[in-house]
């Protein structure tokens, strides 16, 4: 009964009301590749939003390149015709600092140095990097390295105030004091492959160090102060390394903590009449509202992807009675020529599973075939350095769901099936339609 | 004493309070051919079905096998299509998706076990052989014409070879190489042994072989000419 059940799925029309149903499937696992975009992009949000509620934000120029000259040994001299200036680059020093700490509503500032670090890509990153991104070269210097943005942070910092806002996605954030160790962006490990416990080697001041890959994070900094492709590292090392006093060390980002948000515009209005060339931010109302239109949108994928659903599964069903509805002659010849009741039902039961199952299995594949191609399509990829964006898809949740959701459709089928057949006679079904 | 193979006693069928026939008796024993003859439109049909329990009559008693088809349920009914009938529609109901050799194996597929499907797929080929369809086999119904539609719903209703087998009109509107073919299985059939209930129009060549001929006629009373008929 099963293989005749079999044949006849793909004997007669039903090969359509198959296709039907696959497609159905595919466009509700559609609305699932957009769930988890959305989700990622919503948690990140989210904890970007705590940061700007907590921090403002100082960025005093551009990143410091440390890979050819040590910005506190150097001097213009040495390199005819540079308009490097430290107190341009490195704006802030403890003078600043202290100033800023009586501010009214100021708790702690946490001192930032945000430099290039330079980073010898092996055969392999760079080819990747080549298909991926075809003007790379703008980015490789003469040597063939790669910049790296090597933020260097307070240990203290990192635990009282950054941490809670980064999202440690493997591994675990720095330790105070900790040396030889980094923490690196979701996109490094993405686009170059490193992970925790990794060894990245990174060219600081022409010396290469050796950096231990202790965890991977996601949204720490404001993309102004972050291109992506980061390392996280301990400040005081940084001046180690630099062969600097802690003390006469000069930062370029500056990390306001401020108790309530009402305290915060004051703060930032002081701030740019005192600095002026500093790009002073407090994003909170802006990612307040980012966060409600988002918000709004997330709803409304779900009320679509949920209602989707409900009609896709009521679509199956349909499909599935009028296909009954139009075999109505055919259930009538079965009973006319001495097949059971039984038989009947047994008949359809294995074609409504047969339908139900290969539908799901072939929209399940389907969809995970293009689910990547179809987010890496949506996403713009402006977005992907952003957010660290997931693009596992379909959910994994689904992928159990889908086969069971057509069962218990091709079940529910069945039973109105079977009411119907129930209330059939030979003769009737007989009769055209 | 063994029980007539059809009794009919008392038949009538109408429908939305239409009569169609009133008060038929028939009776048919073993290895006979009954006819029943009339115009269009008298009924014969539905008689027909009535007697193959596709229908059942609104007053009367009717004894197929021996078995009082009224007092049947549904599973019953199957069970007495299977194991005593074989059922030739007016108009062929062939399933568009099959062969005509799997349209013949139909009645099998639930029943048989794959082991002995074959004893039946030799049996249905030996079958569409005999009515003249040997390479019209797997052809599908949409290959076939009228007349060789009709044979294979014919061997279809003689797979299981049915004790009573009734066909409706079996050479109505077929071309006289088709009529001929099916009038001498319905003679072969006839000489085994079988008893064969068929409604035709004027067929003098089927008619010529049934010793028990109804006649039903657009007036009331039908008459019975069923001379055993007491």
């Amino acid at each position: 009964m099963f293989f005749f059940a079999l044949k006849q799925v793909f004997r007669t029309r039903r090969a359509w009301t198959l296709l039907l149903i696959l497609m159905i499937g595919v466009a509700t696992a559609s609305f699932e590749v957009l769930a988890p975009i959305a989700d990622s992009m919503s948690n990140q949000l989210e904890s970007y939003t705590k940061f700007a509620t907590g921090f403002v934000t100082m960025w005093g120029g551009g990143t410091v390149g440390v890979d050819f000259w040590n910005p506190f040994h150097f001097s213009p001299e040495d390199i005819p015709g540079s308009t490097f200036n430290i107190t341009k680059s490195l704006p802030f020093d403890e003078k600043d600092i202290a100033n800023m700490s009586s501010m009214e509503g100021v708790e702690t500032v946490y001192r930032t140095a945000i430099m290039a670090a330079a980073y010898t890509p092996t055969k392999e990153q760079r080819e990747k990097m080549h298909e991926r991104f075809p003007d790379i070269e703008r980015r490789e210097d003469a040597t063939g390295t790669w910049d790296t943005c090597l933020v260097c942070v307070e240990a203290e910092a990192a635990l009282a105030g950054l941490l809670p806002y980064a999202n440690v996605e493997k591994g675990r954030f720095l330790r105070p004091g900790e040396t030889d160790a980094v923490v690196v962006s979701t996109i490094l490990e993405k686009e170059w492959g490193f992970t925790v416990g990794d060894e990245i080697p990174l060219i600081i001041w022409n010396d290469e160090h050796r950096f231990k890959i202790v965890g991977v994070y996601s949204g720490l900094l404001p993309t102004a102060m972050d291109f992506g492709f980061t390392a996280v590292m301990e400040l005081d090392e940084l001046f180690t390394f630099l062969d600097v006093d802690p003390s006469d060390g000069r930062f370029n980002a500056l990390f306001i903590k401020v108790g309530e948000p009402s305290l915060a515009q004051p703060i930032v209005k002081a701030l740019r009449e005192e600095y002026p060339t500093a790009q002073v931010h407090y994003e909170f109302a802006f990612i307040e509202t980012s966060m409600e239109l988002l918000s709004s949108t997330l709803n409304t994928y779900d009320l679509i992807r949920n209602l989707l659903l409900l009609v896709s599964a009521a679509t199956i069903i349909l499909i599935r009675l009028i296909d009954l509805l139009r075999h109505r002659r055919e259930l009538g010849l079965y009973m006319g020529i001495g097949w059971r009741e039984r038989d009947i039902l047994s008949y359809m039961l294995w074609q409504s599973a047969i339908i139900g199952l290969i539908g799901a299995t072939v929209g399940i594949l389907l969809t995970v075939a293009t689910g990547g191609y179809l987010s890496e399509a949506l996403v713009p990829e402006r977005l992907k350095y952003m957010f660290s964006i997931s693009t596992q898809v379909p959910d994994p949740a689904f992928l159990p769901l889908a086969p069971l959701i057509a069962l218990v459709l091709s079940t529910l089928t069945f039973a109105a099936g079977y009411l119907y057949i129930r209330r059939l006679t030979p003769l009737k079904a007989l009769e055209e339609v | 004493m063994k029980p007539l193979a059809v009794i009919l006693k008392g038949v009538s069928r109408s429908f939305k309070n239409v009569s169609i026939f009133r008060g038929v008796n028939l009776k048919v024993n073993w290895g006979e051919m009954a006819a029943v003859v009339g115009p269009s439109g008298v009924g014969k049909t539905t008689l027909l079905r009535i007697v193959g329990t596709l229908d059942r009559p609104t007053d009367g008693e009717v004894k197929v096998c021996g078995t009082d088809v009224n007092t049947l349920d549904r599973g019953g009914l199957a069970e007495l299509r299977w194991s005593c009938l074989g059922f030739s529609f007016q108009e062929p109901v062939l399933l568009p998706g099959l062969t005509a050799l799997d349209n013949v194996l139909l009645p099998c597929i639930p029943r048989v076990k794959s082991a002995k499907l074959r004893h039946f797929k030799k049996q249905a080929m030996m079958l569409l052989e005999a009515l003249g369809l040997r390479d019209r086999i797997r052809f599908k119904p949409h290959q076939l014409s009228v007349g060789q539609k009709k044979r294979v719903d014919l061997a279809r209703a003689l797979i299981n070879s049915p004790k009573v087998l009734i066909a409706d009109e079996p050479t109505t509107n077929l071309d006289d190489e088709s009529a001929r073919i099916i009038a001498e299985m319905l003679k072969e059939r006839l000489e085994e042994g079988s008893t064969i209930l068929l409604a035709t129009h004027q067929d003098q060549n089927l008619l010529s072989m049934a010793s028990v001929r109804l006649g039903l006629q657009r007036t009331f009373p039908r008459v019975n000419d069923n001379p055993k008929l007491d």
